[in-house]
């Protein structure tokens, strides 16, 4: 197989923008990480798009916006890992020598359905009939808040250190001009936030809206002719859960360790050696747990190792500097590939005053969904290197 | 809804969260949970597979019912949650005695909120739990204690 790399990597600001049409807002997104590329748009040869609850075809209709036609278009739905698996499937397309240069591409927008009178997210994440769990009461804050509420009860965790997660990301996107939320928060004012899921407060929750992201995928060898500074996919793992797994042992998402662990072995690299970690906190509780997952701490560790700082700038490893899902956002689809673009853009040290100082390993931790039963559905692990 | 001698009965407009999933056992005052059990390495699963998601056994997994007894492993409680329940029920991790491996998402019911305490044992009991928009009224499996002394009947935000 070919060794692959990003050359370019755009997104638009996400926000509540109800009236800006999915398909716009991937071409806008695509648009932009081909400017940074510096290709024509007529050069992608296909076009893997993740989204989960727009109009079909969606790919396509981002192609529509750059004005490409009449090539192969993938639409890839897997919850909010959606488009890393299309990230993944665009790797595996230039590595298999399918392809030469492709788009991946996220996009969500979530807002369009509240206008139209629907139920904010619940009916796109959990349909009704779909999950026995969720009829029955489960709610996205209450499968974080039962992991919280366990590793509380195992290691001795606090609510406190789950919300410092929340104080560290809102800190992180208050300098991300592409943040949905850019504001900062003491740890009272998380705390004291309405209660949604205890200990879950809805300032450790990630908000609704809307999004795009994008990158251009090529092979290694073709990137050195079009930048200076191609960032290369060490790994593109992706991995559904395993029945049960979770519910054995401590307190943790099996899913995540498993992919990790293929993840490092396959980048030949090992969590010590990460500058940069874009993770998907979509609850703070998520994040804290995913720092032992991932191996950046001990299990049982990770309420020390927020209360230490080395999940912040000045730390072991910056996590979430664009101030994650959180912050900068959950727009299902788009999530995945906003991770990467995120990181890729750390990379290439263009990220002004949020940069992390010589970036050049970098992982995207983006899950999604169950399945089959309450397993954790998808959950994909991505390495970049410089 | 009507529980007569572990027969659970419906009234007109109320129907279970799934068909076929609450079974009489006679001798038993409450109805049992209908999971299914794999014959090649005993896995239960609940809801119920056709196949053994543990050891993927190509044998079809064969009917089992379900002792109700289980252990309280999390708990959280949901302020804010979908149309057609009340807010602020418990929303609980259930670690079932017939399988350790096997966790249930259920509501707490028959409980005040400063009972509850981790790795309590809990028995299941049937509730309706939310009226849909057409007016239908869902029946589930809740768990409420098991030691009658920290039992307090129609506590747990469940509609009845």
């Amino acid at each position: 197989m070919r060794e692959v790399a990003i050359i370019g990597a755009g997104m638009i600001k996400f926000g509540k923008n109800p009236q800006y049409p999915a398909a716009a807002m991937g071409g806008d997104a695509a648009k932009a990480a081909l400017e940074q590329a510096g290709i024509k748009p007529t050069r992608i040869e296909a076009t893997f798009c993740g989204n989960i609850g727009n109009p079909p075809n969606l790919a396509q209709r981002v192609n529509g916006e750059v004005g490409v036609t009449g090539i192969p278009a993938f639409n890839h739905e897997n919850a909010c890992a959606s488009s890393s698996a299309a990230f993944r499937q665009a790797v595996l397309s230039v590595a298999n020598d399918v392809h030469d240069y492709v788009l991946a591409v996220g996009v969500e927008n979530m807002t369009s359905h509240i206008e139209m009178g629907f139920a904010s997210a619940g009916p796109l994440v959990l349909p009704h009939g779909a999950n026995i769990e969720a009829d029955n009461g489960m709610l996205m804050p209450g499968v974080f808040a039962l992991l919280g509420s366990r590793h509380m009860a195992e290691f001795g965790t606090t609510p406190e250190q789950f919300a410092k997660v929340a104080v560290k990301n809102h800190k992180h996107s208050a300098l991300n001009p592409y943040a949905h939320y850019q504001k900062v928060f003491t740890l009272e004012e998380v705390l004291e936030s309405r209660m949604v899921c205890d200990p879950l407060t809805l300032l450790q929750c990630c908000p609704i809206g809307d999004g795009a992201a994008a990158v251009v995928v090529t092979s290694a060898e073709k990137a050195k002719k079009h930048t200076t500074k191609p960032v290369f996919v060490a790994a593109s793992v992706l991995t559904s859960g395993l029945y049960k797994e979770s519910a054995e042992g401590p307190a943790r998402i099996e899913t995540c360790v498993r992919a990790a662990n293929e993840a490092y072995e396959t980048a030949g690299v090992g969590p010590e050696d990460l500058n940069v970690v874009e993770l998907h906190d979509c609850f703070s509780i998520h994040e804290l747990v995913a720092y032992e997952d991932l191996g950046l701490c001990p299990k049982g560790e990770g309420g020390r190792f927020i209360e230490e700082g080395q999940s912040g700038y000045g730390g072991k490893v910056v996590v979430n500097p664009s101030g994650g899902l959180l912050c900068k956002g959950h727009p299902i689809g788009a999530t995945g590939v906003a991770q990467l673009v995120e990181v890729v853009w750390h990379l290439q040290g263009v990220c002004g005053e949020r940069q992390v100082p010589d970036a050049k390993v970098g992982l995207t931790h983006n899950g999604g969904g169950f399945g089959p039963g309450n397993s954790p559905g998808a959950m994909s692990i991505t390495i970049v290197k410089s | 809804m009507k529980i007569e001698n572990g027969e659970l009965t419906l009234e007109p407009g109320e129907r279970t969260i799934r068909p076929d999933i609450f079974v009489k056992v006679a001798g038993d005052e409450t109805p049992h949970l209908l999971a299914r059990q794999c014959q090649d390495c005993g896995d239960i699963s609940f809801p119920p597979f056709r196949y053994c998601l543990k050891c993927n056994s190509e044998a079809e997994t064969t009917e089992k019912v379900l002792s109700n007894d289980g252990v309280l492993a999390s708990y959280t409680i949901a302020r804010q949650v979908m149309p057609g329940f009340n807010p602020d029920y418990i929303l609980a991790n259930v670690r079932l005695k017939d399988d350790p491996s096997l966790v249930l998402v259920a509501q707490l019911t028959d409980i005040k909120v400063e009972d509850v305490e981790i790795d309590m044992e809990l028995t299941m009991v049937p509730k309706i739990i939310k009226m849909l928009m057409n007016g239908e009224k869902v029946v589930s499996y809740c768990f409420r204690p098991k030691d009658p002394a920290k039992v307090s009947l129609g506590e747990g935000g469940q509609i009845e």
